[in-house]
């Protein structure tokens, strides 16, 4: 097992219409035992990362180390990383159990322990059943416990799983992440996992590394991604549905502040500290960030109000999503299916004045 | 009132395919003519054959001209050195064809690549007839002369390589390259991955590749005729041998050319399914 540090990493793809910079001056360290995910839309260079660490794709620039040993020069194999792949890699050729099998093959491992690890992989995963079927007669959830089986079944200095869970529908999704946590916790390995899914990011990993555009933008555990973003993209990437974001003037008569949104009349109260932090900077515009879930129907003592028109609410079960205006400004709130409120009438929101979140006007990075 | 109006307002879905078939029964006709004649001319005595308005049914049969065509010794021989020709020529145009097929699907993306894919598969579209006596001479200042297996075996290679190159480019483009990152991970070099991991899945590919180069080199006339004909004479140089005297015995030519379409009838009818799947690959993402 190992622990995992990228030093200033780059990789850069060169290309006829100039170079394209995939990932940029990236700092990651990873515990060992520690799960990971990267987080990121499509294109934000995840997966260039990932293809580094593994040793798929050559460095540009930076260091990778494995136990602070750096690993730029060697070979996928010398490595010993083990990967599952997003479009599984099963090779079509092999039953199950010879997939399984394959990584003890081609290390000399004897048939004997090749064939006892194959069965205690399968019984881990539960695929005992279809050990002897061919990939192209599995269902997808089958095939990607298979190829998760395959990168199990080595003993590896650290996982690395490609956005293993993307091709699953939400019934399997949701028990194969129940099924990885417990395999993490009984094998206390680093794993590595990308994905462009925030809730498989948050349920699973201990960490998640946020990235955007090439860089890193946080790298956090759950509470602080949530509450304590970086900046806007981070703020509006964690979360469903995302985080409101509203242009606001400060109106600050030195006792109580008021954000005021442009051109509403609502206006949002930051609590102590933020509004310390606002006077610090001395701005006089600022972005206010809540999140839909912090915008209550229900009012608690201390709770600070504001009134909007409903334009639309939207019923999905378990809560309803209500899209709302105020003058010129949208946003909206997540409130229980319970609230009938319909199209064109008012309704008045309660938020706590610490779940107001102030970003720079113009950096869009987090002040408080 | 209501039919008419229907059959005026809606295309008329019976007559279209009534003059579909038409066309169908047409091509048929102007492809199968020739067979068909071929069969019957086969089975004609002499007497027959040259009468100047020709039988379109033997008046009698002569089931012996399948086997008088082999009273000459160099009919068998014949086809046993196209055989021999066609077969090392497939089996050569295979092995290279893969392995510089493979380098460029996996090692030379980008335009340099694209360009001398091209440039290869454009060898194939070259008129060979532009470089006959050049190839003469050449192959005449080789040890083994012009008159050999080996000229042949090599000479097809022209016509060969670059389809086979070509067609094996684009099946190794279609198989996942994940398949051999995952067993480079795993521990395989890259030529145990190619020989273990990707090979496997192109095999469909490679047999319709090796059914094309295989029917060319069975079906060329041009450089046989030219270059062999005394130690080695593949069939199609060897039909226009059956004649005696002044006259062409058309129904030992027919009959000949019946037995030559045997095996490649035969290897397309074993293999079809794997040669529609290959090319059809092919035709799709090529």
């Amino acid at each position: 097992m190992a622990r995992v540090t990228l030093d200033k990493v780059n990789k850069i793809y060169p290309s006829r219409h100039g170079d394209v910079h995939a990932v940029q001056d990236l700092d990651l360290a990873i515990e060992d035992g520690e799960f990971v995910a990267l987080l990121g839309p499509s294109g934000c260079g995840k997966t260039s990362t990932l293809r580094m660490i593994v040793g798929l794709e050559a460095i540009s620039g930076g260091v990778i180390a494995f136990d602070g040993q750096p690993v730029n020069d060697q070979t996928p194999e010398q490595r010993n990383v083990a990967m599952a792949f997003e479009t599984y890699a099963l090779y079509p050729t092999f039953t199950v159990a010879q997939n399984l099998a394959f990584p003890l093959e081609v290390k000399g491992v004897d048939k004997a322990t090749r064939d006892e690890k194959v069965a205690e992989v399968a019984r881990l995963l539960r695929i005992e059943p279809i050990l002897d079927s061919f990939p192209r007669q599995l269902s997808g959830g089958q095939q990607q416990r298979v190829s998760l089986g395959r990168a199990l079944i080595r003993d590896p200095a650290v996982f690395i799983l490609d956005e293993v869970m993307s091709h699953l529908d939400a019934h399997l999704k949701f028990q194969m992440l129940f099924e990885l946590k417990r395999i993490h916790q009984t094998l206390e390995r680093t794993i590595v996992y990308v994905t462009h899914d925030q809730m498989e990011a948050l349920a699973l990993a201990d960490r998640v590394a946020v990235m955007s555009d090439a860089k890193l933008q946080q790298f956090g555990d759950r509470d602080t991604l949530y509450d304590r973003p970086a900046n806007t993209f981070v703020a509006g990437f964690i979360g469903e549905p995302p985080t409101n974001f509203l242009e606001a003037e400060v109106r600050d008569d030195g006792t109580t502040m008021r954000l005021t949104i442009r051109d509403a009349s609502a206006a949002f109260v930051p609590d102590g500290p933020r509004a310390a932090a606002i006077r610090d900077q001395g701005l006089r515009t600022v972005i206010v960030g809540i999140r839909p879930q912090n915008l209550h129907v229900r009012h608690d003592e201390g709770d600070e109000q504001i009134t909007a028109t409903v334009e639309i609410n939207e019923y999905q079960g378990e809560h309803s999503i209500l899209s709302l205006r105020d003058g010129a400004a949208e946003f909206r709130a997540m409130v229980p299916p319970s609230v009938k409120t319909g199209e064109g009438e008012t309704i008045d929101l309660s938020y706590r004045s610490r779940d107001v979140m102030v970003f720079h006007p113009e950096t869009e990075v987090f002040i408080s | 009132m209501s039919r008419t109006a229907a059959s005026a307002g809606q295309p008329n879905y019976r007559l279209i395919r009534y003059v579909l078939l038409a066309f169908l029964v047409i091509w048929l006709v102007f492809t199968l003519f020739p067979l068909y004649f071929a069969v019957i001319t086969a089975l004609k005595p002499v007497e027959e054959i040259n009468r100047m308005v020709p039988t379109f049914w033997p008046e009698t049969f002569r089931i012996d001209n399948f086997s008088g065509i082999f009273a000459d010794p160099g009919s068998l021989k014949s086809l046993i050195d196209s055989i021999i020709i066609a077969s090392a020529n497939t089996a050569l145009s295979l092995v290279l064809g893969t392995l510089a097929g493979y380098a460029l699907a996996r090692y030379l993306r980008g335009a340099l690549g694209e360009n001398l894919a091209f440039f290869i598969l454009s060898q194939r579209m070259f008129p060979p007839v532009a470089i006959l006596i050049p190839i003469f001479f050449l192959f005449d200042a080789t040890p083994w002369g012009t008159d050999s297996y080996i000229t042949l075996i090599l000479l097809y290679l022209v016509f060969n390589m670059p389809l086979a190159t070509w067609l094996m480019m684009v099946f190794f483009r279609d198989a996942p390259k994940e398949l051999e990152e995952a067993a480079y991970l795993d521990g395989y070099t890259p030529l145990r991955a190619f020989f273990k991991v990707t090979l496997p899945l192109v095999v469909p590919g490679m047999i319709s590749v090796a059914m094309l180069c295989w029917i060319f080199a069975w079906n060329e006339y041009l450089f046989a005729n030219l270059l062999t004909g005394t130690t080695v004479k593949t069939f199609p140089v060897h039909i226009p041998t059956f004649v005696a005297g002044s006259q062409t015995l058309w129904n030992f030519v027919m009959a000949f050319s019946l037995v030559a379409m045997l095996p490649p009838v035969i290897l397309f009818i074993i293999l079809r399914r794997y040669m529609v799947r290959g090319l059809s690959l092919g035709v799709v993402k090529g």
